[in-house]
């Protein structure tokens, strides 16, 4: 069910090649990202982690065609070599905040990326009103955003990710702002969803296990300039259960992963300092 | 942040046995408030021996307006036509204004500065200068009052629509969107609450303008009968008309507030 | 905001005006406009010059009336917002007619100020005054409602007495709304002044307004114009002065 990601001849989903972004700002500016070259194959579920500020939002922002990468570096889709001002409505995104908006009920909020596809509101809103209860919002589809706790509203933004019928789905940390017991939760549901439509999904977080739990692969993040460090291949059995995280094979997985990531936040960090006193002046 | 829970009215309320109604808790100071100055009033009258062209009492005043009903209810009429106009007029004006600088940048960095600085001088100055082109009929005041309204909302509304969080604009272009699409979907229910501000106080603004530009040269409306009454010495009189303009501005006011929170509940 | 970022956004402005005069200058000359209809801004500046005694005393007149009313106004608004904030039953019987005052025109209350006080400045002031306390009370109150709690409370931890956290955090704290306030209270005051003196003065740019409109004296009314702006900007600016110096830590635009 799962192509391995090592050893698989068929060809990937996505493929980045040698992708860089460099920020104009002074020649001893660093790149925030500088040959990142990965594979993701159709289907999977690949979760990325890295330190704060090593460009994994200017990653997923060039994937989705918000910001073209610097010359030299390709994107293939389905093989295909994409043009970086042909990407925007290929992807279906879901960044950070929720980005619900406040006019809009749980429904009209859900169809949104759908309605802007192209859809008919009349129909969207059907389809979304029978998906109400694979995400939990039952009975809320007449709700404002300004009521609805922190999870539902990450569910409702989730929903309208799904309803933008796109084979590939990109997250951006959507479960950061929530709980510790509300994640796990959260997790548990999305891997049910993913399950029921299988999509392609690139995954962003900063919590290890959530990237263990859910990921048929983990990508570290170097920090900038940003690169991918480490691939490491999940193979522990789907559907996850939730003691899986405490079974030998993920904390090994863990603790390779838990050097890596450190190290690169050490650096991170050190880089923080820097430009804090940089820009005061020192 | 339980998931299952959604935000609802505080149970504390329902838990406090309530000794008032909240409506009463809130109406009774400012009613006491009220009771206090109508008795310091009178009082101040009967310590002071003040004679009525000095302060009135409230009663007499009230007899004065309803005495003379029918033209105060006129000059009312002719100050809120007047104000209205201007209002509808300058609100309209403003917000094609604003929408059109958000679509051509430029015009706005060439126009806005020379608006800016022509309404850097207070619109009553100008009142002088109406009169002399436009007489002292309700055009000059209704140009003005337009001038004045235009200008509020228009810098309400480039405020409201700028206002748009850039990462809601990304995404929605995400989803494919054209700049018209984020304009109508996004940028515009986005910019409603600054703009409903904007009108809220315009509103104020356009009575408030209409009833001193009045009170300048005019042969009617509010402003005008203070200043007849004041050069006529019927102080009675003109303490009604004050009275007068402050309670059609309250109406409006609260009317334009009622509309607003309809239009905009979510924030 | 730092002084080059302030300046780079006046820029436009500051631009705009010369631009503006020009552009009128070029107009009038070219189409030979006579001065009785639209006087071209030499001629204006020629006139206040030539008469600049009398147009300063009229700028310093309303200025002083403006200002007087708007520091006694600043002053007791504070205080009374301060007064609303400790003692709530005050603030729930006043306040919502300190708030409903600012959406009627109580400027026409002026009419029988002028009665009551004559033609002096002090009337004016008087009309300047009540125009700028009542924005100055509510905005000191939200201001200092505006405190976080556990603020107020950090500082009862350490033992501070009411006056000290009102001194040390919620005054502080309330400056920059009071200073919208003021700024408001400014243009409002001016405003006062000016409809005072159109009630009963001798001096003042109200009566250089009104006085150019009954004599239909264009020159004189675009100077009186030209001044009245000129005031309120300048006031404008002495206020922005001023937080920059007392309130720096917040950025107010």
């Amino acid at each position: 069910m799962h192509p391995e990601s090592g050893g698989s001849v068929a060809t990937p989903k996505i493929r980045l090649q040698h992708v860089s972004k460099r920020f104009a700002s002074g020649p001893a500016a660093v790149p925030t990202l500088h040959n990142v070259d990965l594979s993701i194959h159709e289907g999977d579920f690949v979760t990325l982690i890295g330190p704060s500020g090593c460009g994994k939002s200017t990653l997923f922002n060039i994937l989705v065609g918000l910001v073209p990468p610097d010359e030299g570096g390709a994107l293939f889709i389905d093989g295909k070599q994409e043009r970086p001002d042909h990407l925007l409505g290929r992807v279906a995104f879901m960044p950070q905040r929720d980005m619900l908006l406040p006019w809009r009920t749980v429904l009209d909020n859900a169809i949104l990326a759908a309605e802007i596809d192209g859809v008919a509101r009349a129909e969207a809103r059907e389809r979304a009103r029978r998906s109400l209860d694979r995400f939990g919002l039952n009975g809320f589809e007449h709700y404002y955003p300004g009521q609805l706790s922190g999870g539902m509203r990450q569910r409702v933004a989730l929903m309208r990710t799904f309803m933008f019928d796109r084979e590939i789905m990109l997250l951006d940390e959507p479960f950061g702002a929530l709980d510790a017991l509300t994640r796990a939760l959260m997790q548990r549901w999305l891997l049910e969803v993913w399950e029921g439509a299988r999509r392609t999904v690139l995954f962003i977080t900063h919590d290890i296990e959530e990237a263990i739990f859910l990921g048929d692969r983990v990508l570290v993040m170097s920090a900038r300039p940003g690169h991918i460090k480490l691939d490491i291949p999940v193979r522990l059995p789907r559907p996850r259960s939730p003691d899986v995280v405490t079974s030998p094979e993920f904390v090994a997985i863990k603790r390779d992963l838990l050097s890596a990531v450190e190290d690169e936040s050490m650096k991170a960090f050190a880089a923080m300092n820097r430009a804090v006193v940089e820009q005061a002046g020192g | 942040m339980s998931d299952a829970t959604v935000t609802t009215t505080p149970t504390r309320v329902a838990m406090q046995r309530r000794a008032t109604p909240r409506w009463l808790a809130s109406f009774w100071p400012p009613a006491l408030a009220a009771l206090l100055i109508f008795a310091a009033w009178e009082g101040a009258i009967w310590w002071f021996h003040l004679p009525n062209f000095v302060l009135p009492h409230p009663a007499e005043i009230v007899g004065v307006a309803v005495q003379n009903h029918e033209q105060l209810a006129a000059d009312t009429a002719v100050t809120v036509v007047e104000s209205l106009s201007g209002y509808v007029l300058g609100s309209i004006m403003g917000l094609v204004v604003a929408i059109i600088f958000v679509l051509i940048p430029r015009l706005e960095h060439v126009l806005l500065p020379v608006y800016v600085v022509v309404n850097s001088v207070p619109m009553i100055a100008y009142g002088p200068l109406a009169i002399i082109y436009l007489g002292i009929g309700s055009a000059s005041k209704i140009v003005l009052v337009t001038i004045a309204v235009s200008y509020t909302v228009l810098i309400n509304a480039l405020a409201g629509l700028r206002s748009t969080d850039p990462r809601a604009i990304d995404l929605l272009r995400t989803f494919g969107a054209t700049r018209g699409t984020v304009l109508v979907k996004l940028r515009l229910p986005a910019a409603m609450p600054a703009i409903f501000s904007g009108l809220r106080v315009a509103v104020v603004h356009a009575m408030i303008l209409a009833v001193v530009l009045e009170m300048l040269g005019a042969n009617a409306g509010l402003g005008w009968a203070v200043y007849k009454s004041t050069q006529m010495m019927s102080f009675v009189e003109a303490w009604s008309a004050v009275a007068a303009s402050v309670l059609a501005s309250l109406v409006i006011y609260l009317v334009v507030s009622w509309v607003a929170r309809r239009f905009v509940w979510w924030s | 905001m730092d002084a080059p970022a302030v300046r780079a956004r006046l820029l436009p402005q500051l631009l705009a005006l010369p631009a503006l005069l020009l552009l009128w200058e070029a107009s009038v000359r070219g189409l030979a406009v006579s001065p009785d209809k639209l006087p071209a801004p030499s001629t204006v500046l020629a006139t206040i010059w030539a008469a600049h005694t009398i147009f300063a005393q009229a700028v310093g007149t309303t200025l002083y009336e403006a200002v007087l009313g708007l520091v006694a106004g600043t002053l007791f608004g504070v205080a009374s917002g301060v007064l609303f904030s400790r003692f709530r039953l005050l603030e729930r019987m006043f306040l919502p007619y300190f708030v409903a005052s600012q959406a009627v025109p109580i400027i026409a209350f002026g009419a029988i100020i002028i009665l009551w006080f004559g033609n002096g400045v002090v009337s004016k002031a008087l009309i300047a005054f009540y125009l700028s306390f009542f924005p100055v009370a509510v905005n000191t109150l939200v201001g200092i409602h505006g405190v976080p709690a556990e603020q107020v409370g950090l500082l009862r931890t350490f033992g501070a007495s009411p006056l000290t956290i009102l001194l040390r955090l919620q005054l502080p704290a309330a400056l920059p709304a009071i200073f919208t306030a003021v700024r408001l209270g400014a243009s409002l005051a001016l405003v006062g002044a000016i409809v005072g003196e159109w009630f009963g003065a001798t001096r003042g740019l109200g009566v250089v307004l009104l006085t150019a409109m009954y004599e239909y004296r264009m020159t004189y009314l675009w100077a009186g114009i030209l001044l009245t702006g000129l005031t309120g900007v300048a006031l404008f600016v002495v206020i922005a002065a001023l937080q920059r110096r007392i309130a720096w830590w917040q950025v107010e635009t």
